[in-house]
């Protein structure tokens, strides 16, 4: 068999099959998982970090204990959910040492939104570095809360699976993060 | 008069999903809707940054990624093994070292038609021991650490194959000799 037909087939196995695949010794199955999620979890780590350099080096990591840690994954919860839980913890990890290194922002690029001004952009753009700063100074658990609820759209369910811990317990995570938010903004 | 809404309802209400009894009670409430309308603003706030989109990597990034991976994978898989290869050479030197201590003192140990006492036997066996031990210490002492890991590194089926030379009894005594030494070597 071919290589090609290799990645063609292990292109159209779900997730679990492609871990059940790498747990038997198939390492292309990895490279395969690699390329199916490597975009969401980039995102995760570049919330966290905010440039590029940081966010490679943090994806690359989270695969890297992705492909030790896969033969302990049960396929209890999906593999996204397992590959955004290693990646919070990765990130949080790295960021609870370095203070991120926000990058200046260029909110005619980034932002969405077709209809506002030259001057409403720079305000804009100048309060969500001011939320970044923000979040940056939340404790973990906070911040991995907020990163997880408003910035990737997951449930409180998907957070307590994610995190560990009671949906209760995202709830009041997320609901005192806002707390701790409004204090630091307003200040 | 219905009680304030908890830390959680608050929650609920800020996501639209509190249930009707709750949201009956902060439509007439100025305080609740005063608390819900503080976590609004800092909502809103998370969502202007959250509206700007993670920028695109460069675009070789996506291809890079699955060979750095890769190749950070097998860095830490060698790493690991140079490590576990060093422990091994460890086990396989004491396990060498015990095997020449063990069998020069069952060389020198008297025969069986010398009428020697248990005492004056132990004795003996143990001086020859020491003099074969202090022989491999010297030994060891001249040569530099990567000469000692290659001296002591046993060739593919040495043991099985100085065992297969050994007579049914001498392989008893051996074993026996075997379990005094690391018998004496746990205590």
């Amino acid at each position: 068999m071919t290589d090609s037909k290799v990645t063609a087939d292990l292109s159209a196995l779900d997730d679990l099959a492609l871990v059940r695949s790498f747990v038997d010794g198939e390492r292309t199955a990895f490279d395969t998982i690699v390329a199916r999620h490597q975009r969401a979890v980039y995102q995760v780590c570049y919330r966290f970090v905010h440039n590029h350099e940081d966010a490679a080096d943090l994806t690359q990591d989270v695969f890297v204990r992705a492909f030790k840690g896969l033969k302990a994954f049960r396929g209890d919860a999906k593999l996204s959910t397992w590959l955004h839980r290693v990646a919070v913890n990765v990130c949080l990890n790295r960021t609870a040492l370095v203070r991120p290194g926000i990058e200046p922002l260029d909110p005619a690029r980034h932002v969405d939104d077709r209809s506002e001004d030259a001057f409403g952009m720079v305000a804009r753009g100048e309060r969500a570095a001011d939320v970044r700063r923000a979040i940056a100074q939340l404790p973990p658990k906070q911040r991995a809360t907020v990163m997880l609820r408003v910035y990737q759209e997951l449930s409180h369910e998907a957070i307590a699976e994610i995190l560990g811990g009671t949906v209760g317990a995202a709830k009041a995570n997320f609901f005192h993060a806002l707390g701790n938010l409004k204090r630091m903004l307003e200040s | 008069m219905t009680t304030h809404l908890t830390d959680d309802e608050r929650l609920d209400a800020l996501e639209g999903t509190v249930d009707a009894a709750r949201s009956a009670h902060l439509h007439d409430c100025a305080a609740c809707r005063r608390e819900v309308a503080d976590l609004r603003q800092v909502w809103d706030g998370l969502m202007v940054d959250a509206r700007t989109e993670v920028p695109e990597p460069p675009p070789m990034f996506w291809d890079q990624l699955q060979v750095r991976v890769g190749s950070a994978v097998d860095t830490r898989t060698a790493a690991w093994w140079m490590g576990a290869r060093g422990w091994m050479s460890l086990a396989a030197a004491a396990a060498m070292l015990l095997l020449v201590v063990s069998w020069g003192a069952r060389q020198r140990t008297p025969v069986a038609d010398v009428v020697v006492s248990q005492a004056d036997a132990a004795i003996e066996t143990e001086a020859i021991g020491d003099t074969a031990q202090q022989f491999v210490s010297d030994v060891l002492a001249s040569l530099e650490d990567e000469a000692v890991h290659e001296v002591l590194r046993p060739a593919t089926g040495a043991f099985d194959d100085a065992l297969a030379t050994l007579s049914a009894s001498e392989r008893e005594a051996f074993a026996r000799l075997l379990q005094a030494e690391l018998t004496e070597g746990s205590e």
